[in-house]
């Protein structure tokens, strides 16, 4: 494991974006890491595009500089692409890949490029890309709503993250109502294996 | 972990701030709220006031009597204390009183960039620049001792990319609640005028020259320069961060002097010109304008003999001379001056060349059930029916904007706060030959909206003001507002009615409409704009978050509802000219479909819809 990793966390507003990162930063300062997290928020929620940044262990700014994060954590497949400028090459690359179209596709104004054109374009910048139908394990989980957990138990299942899964899983479950933790618990252990597979 | 707005405010507490208020704004917000969840715990009053003008007011007020207060808020509410601002530097206070301001380089949620540093600067006080949350909690405390110390209230500037990060920050010890009010009347320190002005401009200049003084004592303003270090960097804020990063990374460490700007006000005179004597070239990386920069070239006419550095920076185009810095930036303007080479490899160039051309748009929209989709469908409607198919509609500032965007196109303008209805009259006593509106929400109307109303009502302008009440701040993360009836502690509290306010500002024509009836709302625009003079129309719906929010908190599900595939012809009226979020349109069957796990059952869409396709989901 290194003892350093630059995450970015790619979504639409009203993802659950903000909360994974906190999850995620939560978890390393549980394991006595350095931490800084930079989220771009404010009016930006309003179903636009999300992005926050996660640094893990020592580090100058919260801030990514592009082309230079170690992994890409996408909620949208369509963000993962707005979000690659961050990601190195050949960087682990997670995608949800369940779209949401944004308002000037549906109004006609602008294309949203097919999932296999993303995938396609994505596996040119990396060889590390697991595309991962979020919603479906999550509904085999017994809560659509755990849809974040899935993607957070395949980060983890990547083994990129430089500390144990433990402190991922307590993080996420401080962070969610407590009538809420089985099935975030389940949803957690799919996204894990649907990547160790 | 903590996210720099919560540091701020965990140093209010632990400083033992009496009052601390503040008006919402990006990327502000966060230190109010905190606060407010706690104000009862800390024995603080915390309040969320009308306007940045009254927070800055009612919290110096306190500071004057003996009591520590905070104010905190965007840039642009700076613009709206600076009234109360520039007298507070000649009187000063007698507890400590902190300024926290929130910047926005590069505009993401603001209508501009401005730099809260040149008010430091204009009203001659203190102003620390953290880069930090833990630094955040750190300066936010000593500006707490250093205005009590020197007596002159003291910014804490953060930008959004410092506001809006976190880290682990190691907290204090909490004081004890604030001190007991002392009321003293001190005529000559608080009536300000004439004679007495002279004598508190004098005592500022003095107060600043202590604050000179002690800054060596502080420790602030990292210097690190050795022998030999031609190229200095002097940065403060984010700008440091990305700056500090650029060097390591272009392995310039040994090779790169390098001073820590702390304090925006006073700044670092003897460290400056010890940059100046000794290095060649200094690069300034600073947001947003060329303050230090400029500050450089005015403290080298004070050097014996001259500088010996050139001052590099904003001015002189080695960085960009507006809008947000960013790593790339500083690092490429470093590695220009230092002679270092950045690689990059042309295949993956391509690669991200080909992915930046299918990246799709996605811009801002109304959440599904908006309020604010009805009203500006409401008025769009009324838009084609006029005889040029045209209206002025000015705006404000808040989530309504949005219908500047695709499909609504029909919100013309945002200046400030406030702005729109004034404006609208201006187009009126202008003689603009259309229907003038002035769209501005509930929050804003509070803030700075109502002078307008009553000059709009004196000078008889022809105006339709269409206040959309969402029945919160929503824009900034719902903070209650004087409409809501609640405190920033959520506590119940008097709840003031906009029409009460339209009706005592002396119009006329004042009605409420429900904003999810679009027919409804469109008829009183019809009769409000016929109304000779100006008329008020309140469109009031819930925000649709809050909704949600309550639904989830309740237990309910709302009731979503859906396309009847049978009786839908394609025709996109519903995704070309509403454009709800929540409705998508499927190619493949050209048909639209209602994305249930979005809708909130608004019922805006089954209204939009002339074929009547769109029903509930529980009737069919």
């Amino acid at each position: 494991m290194k003892k350093k990793l630059d995450l970015v966390i790619a979504g639409v507003g009203g993802q659950g974006n903000i909360l994974l990162s906190r999850m995620v930063g939560q978890a390393a300062s549980r394991a006595g890491m350095e931490v800084r997290i930079s989220e771009a928020f404010g009016s930006a929620q309003r179903g636009g595009a999300v992005f926050s940044n996660v640094r893990l262990g020592k580090s100058y700014s919260a801030v990514i500089p592009l082309g230079k994060a170690d992994a890409l954590l996408a909620l949208e497949p369509g963000e993962a692409l707005r979000q690659s400028r961050f990601l190195t090459r050949n960087g682990l690359a997670v995608l949800n890949s369940r779209s949401l179209m944004p308002v000037e596709v549906l109004a006609g104004k602008a294309t949203y490029p097919p999932i296999e054109i993303i995938r396609d374009l994505m596996r040119q910048l990396t060889s590390n890309l697991y595309m991962i139908d979020a919603a479906a394990l999550a509904e085999q989980a017994g809560d659509a709503r755990t849809a974040n957990t899935v993607m957070l138990g395949a980060l983890d299942g990547c083994q990129i993250l430089p500390f144990q899964s433990d402190f991922l899983r307590e993080s996420m479950i401080s962070s969610v109502p407590s009538k809420m933790v089985e099935a975030n618990l389940k949803a957690f252990d799919l996204g894990r294996a649907s990547v160790l597979a | 972990m903590l996210i720099t707005n919560h540091a701020i405010a965990r140093a209010a507490i632990e400083a033992g701030v009496g009052v601390a208020t503040g008006y919402p704004g990006t990327p502000a917000s966060e230190v109010i709220e905190a606060l407010g969840s706690v104000a009862d715990a800390c024995g603080m009053h915390v309040e969320w006031a009308v306007n940045e003008k009254v927070a800055l007011e009612s919290a110096s007020a306190a500071a004057i009597v003996g009591v520590r207060g905070m104010t905190v808020m965007k840039h642009v509410g700076l613009n709206v204390a600076s009234d109360i601002l520039m007298v507070l530097c000649l009187t000063g206070v007698k507890a400590g009183m902190v300024i926290a301001v929130g910047d926005d380089p590069g505009a993401w949620v603001s209508q501009n960039e401005q730099d809260s540093r040149l008010y430091a600067h204009m009203a001659d006080v203190p102003m620390f620049e953290p880069s930090s949350a833990q630094e955040a909690l750190k300066m936010t405390r000593l500006a707490f001792d250093i205005s009590e110390r020197i007596q002159l209230p003291v910014f804490v500037r953060t930008t959004m990319k410092v506001s809006h990060s976190s880290g682990i920050v190691r907290l204090g010890p909490i004081a004890k609640p604030s001190r007991k009010a002392e009321y003293v009347r001190d005529i000559p320190r608080y009536k300000t005028q004439d004679v007495y002005v002279q004598a508190l401009h004098e005592w500022q200049h003095n107060q600043m020259k202590s604050m000179r003084k002690l800054l060596p004592s502080l420790k602030m303003n990292k210097l690190s320069i050795k022998p030999g270090q031609k190229l200095g960097v002097v940065a403060s804020g984010a700008a440091y961060n990305y700056s500090a990063e650029a060097v390591h990374n272009l392995g310039l460490q040994d090779k790169v002097a390098m001073l820590k700007v702390e304090t925006a006000h006073p700044l670092p005179d003897e460290k400056m010109k010890l940059l100046l004597q000794r290095t060649r070239k200094l690069l300034v990386v600073e947001e947003v304008e060329p303050l230090m920069e400029n500050y450089f070239r005015q403290l080298a006419y004070e050097l014996p003999g001259g500088p010996c550095a050139t001052v590099l920076g904003r001015r002189t185009g080695d960085l960009p001379g507006t809008s947000e810095l960013s790593y790339e930036i500083v690092a490429s303007s470093l590695a220009n001056l230092a002679g270092v080479r950045i690689s990059r490899d042309k295949n993956e160039a391509s690669v991200r060349d080909a992915i930046a051309k299918v990246v799709p748009p996605r811009g801002l929209t109304f959440c599904p059930g908006c309020p604010h989709m009805g009203t500006f469908y409401a008025l769009k409607l009324f838009a084609r029916k006029t005889s040029k198919r045209k209206i002025a509609n000015m705006g404000d500032i808040g989530c309504y904007e949005i219908a500047a965007f695709p499909p609504f196109e029909i919100n013309d303008s945002s200046f400030c706060m406030g702005a729109s209805i004034a404006q609208a009259s201006g187009l009126s006593y202008a003689k603009v030959d259309l229907p003038i509106f002035a769209s501005i929400g509930d929050s804003t109307f509070f803030h700075s909206g109502i002078p307008a109303l009553i000059d709009a009502a004196l000078n008889n302008a022809h105006v339709c003001v269409l206040i959309c009440d969402n029945e919160t701040t929503a824009m900034t993360g719902h903070q209650p507002h004087p409409g809501t009836g609640l405190t920033a502690s959520g506590k119940a509290t008097k709840k003031i009615m906009i029409e009460d306010i339209a009706k005592a500002a002396g119009i006329e024509f004042v009605e409420v409409t429900n904003a999810f009836d679009i027919m409804g709302t469109y008829r009183t625009i019809d009769s409000a704009v016929k109304h000779a003079g100006p008329s008020v129309i309140i469109s009031r719906g819930r925000c649709a978050e809050l909704t949600r929010r309550e639904a989830r908190r309740a237990g309910t599900i709302p009731e979503p509802y859906m396309v009847e595939l049978e009786k839908c012809r394609g025709c996109m009226v519903c995704t070309k000219e509403f454009g709800c979020a929540a409705i998508t349109w499927n190619s493949d069957m050209k048909k639209a479909i209602i994305e249930p796990s979005l809708c909130v059952g608004c019922g805006l869409c089954e209204q939009v819809c002339m074929l009547r396709a769109i029903t509930p989901l529980r009737k069919s």
